[in-house]
């Protein structure tokens, strides 16, 4: 029997699946589906969370995966309200946005500002490290337009933090990386890096000396951030908070069923990682469960079709469990990479995990045991 | 020769030098203690809700 997360922690709104660009490391597919939810469907997964037994006392709903602010503004007036009435005094709803940022208005920001939306923007640093990976579909340039937008969040004091790709060519500039967002007034940043993942099937880090590389960098942007303590980075907090907890860290979110809800625009779900949402699977005809508007989320536990991917899934963990040393800092790893790196959702390390979860667990155990010495010896 | 610690042997000591090298000082601000149910793990970091998990903790 699968171990179900008690509550949903995350819901994903998928308004839409189409983006204005074309980024050259993305994984999403259907980017040119001009298929948007209606502002019904959203309220329609809170209630029927809900109805299943499954809101805890918070839940952050993120609209994403496709660039949201592609669809019209009217569709946020009406959706994010409708998704906020949701909350009571045991039940607290966050709700933010991942954008790219280039259609981001002052309307935008009213809006966000008056429902206590935050931001993740899609930021990959200075402009000759951005422009080279996230451009229009005509193949221009993006950078200008996502700095305008941020200037635009910062005007209206909406909070947000950045998302940050990295590529092979990016681990070279930790000192211009961190100097842009530090001059550039963020505050609080993630360095995800180039997955081979969805219809993105390779990846710019499977280079031989990438793993050196990217631990180089990531040291590097450890001291920085340490020298003044001006930009909080995503990794090191989560390491930090790491090294606070003494338990078992348990299932990582994206491998327990019902821990993340994912809605596509047409009001379909899935669990686990978003990415699936959009994936193909043969053998089990698809990631996605049922329909928000006609089929009970809490339902999946008595569905076969789902049991059987739900099974997959946690003989994936079990398998890392028994096999990875670095079990401890993981809890399973993220069954989208390994579909796409492996072929199955039953197997094990993959190349993302050796970089995001292995390498970087190594140098920050390091880095940490380094700084108590010099702390102990001073 | 020294065993060469695995890595979760290597966090467990280094959770214990850092509660040690907290111990003698006033207590430094601090993420909550998570309930049971909900350890600080890896819990989806690669996307957006960075904010949101990191109140979680």
């Amino acid at each position: 029997m699968p171990t179900y997360a008690r509550h949903t922690r995350l819901l994903i709104l998928q308004s839409t699946t189409f983006c204005n660009l074309d980024c050259k490391y993305c994984y999403l597919p259907n980017r040119d589906s001009r298929k948007v939810m209606v502002p019904a469907t959203a309220a329609a997964a809170v209630r029927n969370l809900r109805e299943s037994g499954l809101l805890g006392d918070r839940l952050a709903v993120v609209w994403h995966a496709g660039e949201p602010l592609t669809v019209p503004l009217g569709f946020y007036q009406q959706a994010i309200p409708s998704v906020a009435e949701f909350a009571t005094e045991q039940l607290t709803i966050r709700q933010s946005i991942q954008t790219n940022g280039t259609l981001l208005t002052p309307a935008h920001c009213e809006l966000f500002r008056q429902h206590d939306v935050s931001i993740g923007l899609s930021l990959d640093g200075p402009a000759f490290l951005h422009d080279a990976q996230r451009v229009t579909r005509s193949g221009k340039t993006t950078h200008a337009a996502v700095m305008r937008g941020l200037g635009l969040l910062q005007e209206y004091g909406i909070e947000f933090n950045v998302i940050a790709v990295l590529t092979d060519a990016s681990l070279d500039y930790p000192d211009e990386m961190y100097a842009f967002f530090r001059d550039a007034g963020v505050r609080r940043i993630g360095f995800n890096i180039d997955e081979a993942e969805g219809i993105n099937r390779t990846s710019s880090f499977r280079h031989p000396d990438g793993i050196d590389r990217y631990r180089r960098f990531m040291r590097r942007m450890f001291d920085l951030c340490r020298q003044d303590d001006r930009l909080s980075v995503r990794e090191f907090d989560e390491f930090a908070g790491l090294l606070q907890f003494d338990g078992d860290i348990g299932v990582n979110t994206q491998a327990q069923p019902l821990a993340i809800i994912n809605v596509a625009a047409d009001g379909d779900f899935s669990t686990f990682s978003p990415e699936l949402l959009e994936t193909p699977h043969v053998s089990n005809g698809g990631f996605r469960l049922g329909n928000v508007h006609t089929d009970r989320i809490g339902g999946v536990r008595r569905d076969l079709r789902a049991l059987a991917l739900f099974r997959d899934v946690e003989d994936g963990v079990e398998a890392c469990r028994r096999e990875c040393p670095y079990f401890a800092m993981c809890g399973g790893g993220a069954p989208s990479n390994k579909l796409t790196e492996n072929g199955r959702l039953d197997s094990t390390e993959t190349t993302y995990c050796r970089y995001t979860v292995q390498t970087l667990a190594d140098l920050l155990m390091e880095a940490h045991e380094e700084h108590l010495a010099t702390a102990g010896a001073s | 020769m020294t065993r060469v610690l695995t890595p979760a042997e290597r966090l467990a000591r280094l959770r214990e030098q850092v509660r040690s090298a907290d111990r003698p000082t006033a207590p430094a601000p601090r993420q909550a203690t998570p309930k049971a149910d909900e350890p600080p793990a890896r819990s989806f970091s690669d996307w957006t809700q960075w904010g949101q998990f990191r109140q979680i903790q």
